[in-house]
């Protein structure tokens, strides 16, 4: 080690290791400082490797769905979607309307839940306990729904190839109603606590921020690329499911900032809850399941189905040789490619606001790491 | 449902080719979206996709690589996602980016030996914390071993 | 006989599990279920007594005029150990939602003296969360030599327990989290409601009531003796305690 001179400074490497207080998961960061000043930020990752893409070649296509809601767990039903439409798409299965509304359901429930939590973690993060206390208690209600219909509060295993593990219980579209009836106004509530207070917008404004360009050389996707002013929403852009029938709008904003992908996550949440009013209206009747063989076997041909997530595309590249188990499943996490972007968006800026552009990408590390 | 439109090329043509797409198929505001590999029987099959934003139509680009060699010019410096994504290519599969900036392990830890995403991988059982649980494969032998305070009462 | 003389213990358990052994097999002969819940709970009854009496037994045994002048200090000690136990989170994968769901608005930690730390300095309970890579198996090794003593290590959820769903086809997961470290409570599921999280934190202050401040402390640096094992506490004289 040099000596050190006072009055100078100098390039230190400081570790912010794989357990911090930042409750996204084992992610460590070897940052480059000067005196305060980020220079460089180096994410390492791996620390959550658990070789999902090969235990995919190992086991038949349904034994799988129960693993692809691990990949991104805060979005365990937007992954189920993505894997089971991508099977779906392979074997050529058409599902029935009932189970296409109560998917979209599900997706856009869980999508409302994510966003509670990446609230909670944000508030966390920038120093604020309280905020993290309120949405939990939303998302219990969620996670409550959630558990009558599938019978797991986290990580549910409910969609299954050609249909659902059962229909919706009596009494859940009721029960659901009263909780969208009940959401608006909590969600006043934390903006009044977080978005319009003065210490976070002062910690969360130009801080991060990434040009469009920039964003979509990296593989950016969701609300990272939307507050760039990119109007890229994979449920308008595709139009999967039955999203073409619903009406919604894309949120978007300029700057490229924490600040402004805060600000989309808080919008999309109230056209989340727009979304499932609008599906559970149109609910239509009918069989959930579709009767498929007892052993799955699509022909050979491979197949890129991709699904919008609450951290962005998400999407499963599978490979079928003709066989019931995989040839290679790939699975496209938002998270790995938002995180790569976090030199671009750390440097220049001091070590404190590091927690929060993490925090502001709201990436999962089992999407990282796979 | 989006279009998707499949090309092919070499190894050896790979820059010049998605210079030349970036003034025809993704002439528009387009974006990176995903880089991985399969593989056949002989060769590595590298993807690269990419996608437009105003309209839903993606393009993938796909590259046949000799698996006794599979060495392929990097493209890093077209699209700045390809850094991590090449970097786990090479660690999972073995593929040599060329003028790669920074070939590090990515994903598993940098003393790893083998390819873990190839077919003829080989688990390596012997790690102590990798190797199978001798409750669990077999509970008697390891509840009641052989030699026990009491054997000779019987 | 020196208080901190442990071989009789060791030889009334290598007795008792001899017995055990004997039991199950002679069951295995019977195989008549009402005759064979019958012998179980006379079994029971005999040997697997609640863990702090038993510890109590152990310690009168050796010492009783030790236990009369200790049994109240160590009485205090453990409820107040077990009334503010300060978890170091270490949430890895998904049981650190729930983990957090647990500390969060409804299953209230808080109320149990809980509050998480983030360094393992202050902290004296580790809550592995998770899947366990064999990239962050090091860092765990780290962080619970970290911890001072007395140090308590909960194993959440299937992939910390035993490696969970990850322990046929996967390369990269350590297959269970006491190859690493030495565990307390196991809590299983996938991930294990909040309910059970706290079943598993109640459990260890059952634990806890039966430690003793004569106890010989545990030898710095040991770890988890190889898979399915459990781990023994060796012995130690007192010019060998660091």
């Amino acid at each position: 080690m040099t000596e050190f001179t006072p009055g100078t400074s100098e390039e230190r490497l400081v570790n912010m290791g794989p357990q911090h207080p930042s409750t996204h998961g084992v992610l460590r960061v070897a940052l480059r400082l000067d005196g305060e000043k980020v220079l460089g930020a180096d994410p390492d990752i791996g620390y959550l490797h658990s070789s999902m893409e090969k235990i995919a070649e190992k086991l038949e296509y349904r034994q799988y769905v129960s693993y692809s809601d691990r990949f991104d767990y805060l979005n365990a039903m937007g992954n189920e979607f993505c894997y089971v439409r991508a099977v779906e798409r392979l074997l050529g299965v058409e599902v029935t309307p009932r189970c296409e509304h109560i998917r979209v359901i599900m997706a856009e429930l869980n999508r409302i839940a994510s966003h509670l939590l990446y609230f909670g973690a944000i508030s966390l993060d920038t120093g604020a306990t309280t905020p993290f206390l309120h949405t939990f208690r939303e998302r219990e209600l969620c996670l409550d729904l959630f558990e009558w219909a599938s019978g797991q509060r986290l990580l549910y295993h409910y969609f299954r190839i050609g249909g659902l593990r059962n229909d919706l219980p009596d009494g859940w579209a009721d029960k659901l109603y009263q909780v969208l009836d009940l959401l608006p106004q909590r969600f006043e509530e934390y903006d009044d606590l977080l978005t319009r207070n003065r210490i976070f917008v002062g910690r969360t404004r130009d801080v991060g921020a990434v040009s469009a360009d920039q964003a979509l050389s990296y593989g950016l996707t969701g609300p990272s690329l939307r507050a760039c002013g990119v109007p890229y929403d994979l449920r308008k852009l595709d139009g999967y499911s039955i999203y073409p029938e619903l009406e919604f709008e894309v949120c978007v904003e300029q700057g490229g900032d924490c600040y402004s992908r805060h600000l989309v996550r808080t919008r999309e949440l109230r056209e989340s809850v727009k979304l499932i009013r609008q599906a559970l209206d149109k609910l239509p009747e009918g069989e959930v399941n579709v009767p498929l063989p007892r052993k799955l076997k699509p022909e050979p041909g491979e197949v890129y189905e991709r699904v919008e997530s609450p951290r962005g595309e998400v999407a499963c590249y599978l490979v079928s040789d003709g066989s019931e188990k995989p040839w290679r499943m790939h699975w496209r996490g938002p998270s790995f490619y938002n995180l790569s972007a976090l030199d671009l968006m750390c440097t220049g800026h001091w070590m404190a606001d590091v927690v929060a552009i993490i925090a502001s990408t709201d990436i999962v590390l089992a999407d990282v790491d796979r | 449902m989006p279009e998707e439109i499949r090309l092919e090329t070499t190894p050896e043509e790979l820059p010049e080719f998605i210079q030349a797409l970036r003034e025809k198929e993704l002439a528009e505001q387009h974006g990176f979206c995903d880089a991985t590999a399969v593989e056949r029987e002989d060769t590595l099959e590298i993807v690269y996709r990419f996608s437009l934003i105003a309209r839903p139509v993606q393009v993938s680009v796909h590259t046949q690589v000799p698996k006794a060699k599979p060495v392929v010019p990097t493209l890093t410096h077209l699209y700045k996602g390809l850094l991590w994504a090449e970097r786990e290519m090479a660690e999972m599969f073995g593929i040599t980016f060329t003028d790669h900036p920074d070939p590090r392990h990515l994903l598993l830890p940098d003393d790893w030996q083998g390819y873990p995403l190839r077919k003829d991988y080989v688990y390596p059982l012997d790690h102590p914390y990798l190797a199978p649980d001798p409750l669990h494969e077999d509970p008697m032998k390891a509840l009641c071993p052989p030699g026990q305070v009491g054997d000779e009462n019987q | 006989m020196d208080p901190l003389d442990f071989n009789v213990r060791e030889r009334a358990e290598e007795k008792i599990t001899d017995i055990n052994r004997r039991i199950d097999e002679k069951l295995e002969e019977i195989r008549d279920v009402n005759l064979y819940e019958k012998l179980k709970l006379e079994r029971l009854e005999k040997y697997q007594l609640q863990e702090p009496v038993r510890c109590m037994a152990r310690r009168f045994h050796e010492n009783p005029f030790m236990v009369k002048f200790f049994s109240i200090v160590d009485h205090v000690t453990n409820v107040a150990r077990a009334c503010s136990l300060w978890p170091m989170q270490f949430g890895l994968a998904c049981c650190a939602i729930e983990m957090m769901a647990t500390n969060a608005s409804r299953y209230d930690l808080d109320r149990f003296g809980i509050i998480p730390r983030s360094t393992p300095r202050q902290s004296d309970l580790m809550i592995v969360a998770g899947t366990l890579s064999v990239k962050m198996a090091p860092v765990l090794e780290q962080l619970y030599h970290q911890m001072p003593e007395p140090r308590y290590v909960l194993a959440m959820g299937s992939c910390a327990v035993c490696g969970g769903r990850f322990y046929q086809h996967a390369y990269s997961v350590v297959k269970g989290v006491e190859r690493v470290v030495p565990v307390d409570v196991y809590v299983p599921g996938c991930p294990p409601r909040p309910e059970q999280l706290i079943d598993g934190l109640l459990a260890l202050h059952k634990k806890m009531r039966g430690e003793s401040v004569m106890d010989a402390p545990v030898v710095h640096g040991e770890k988890a003796v190889g898979a399915g094992v459990r781990r023994i506490i060796t012995p130690t004289h007192p010019e060998e305690i660091v």
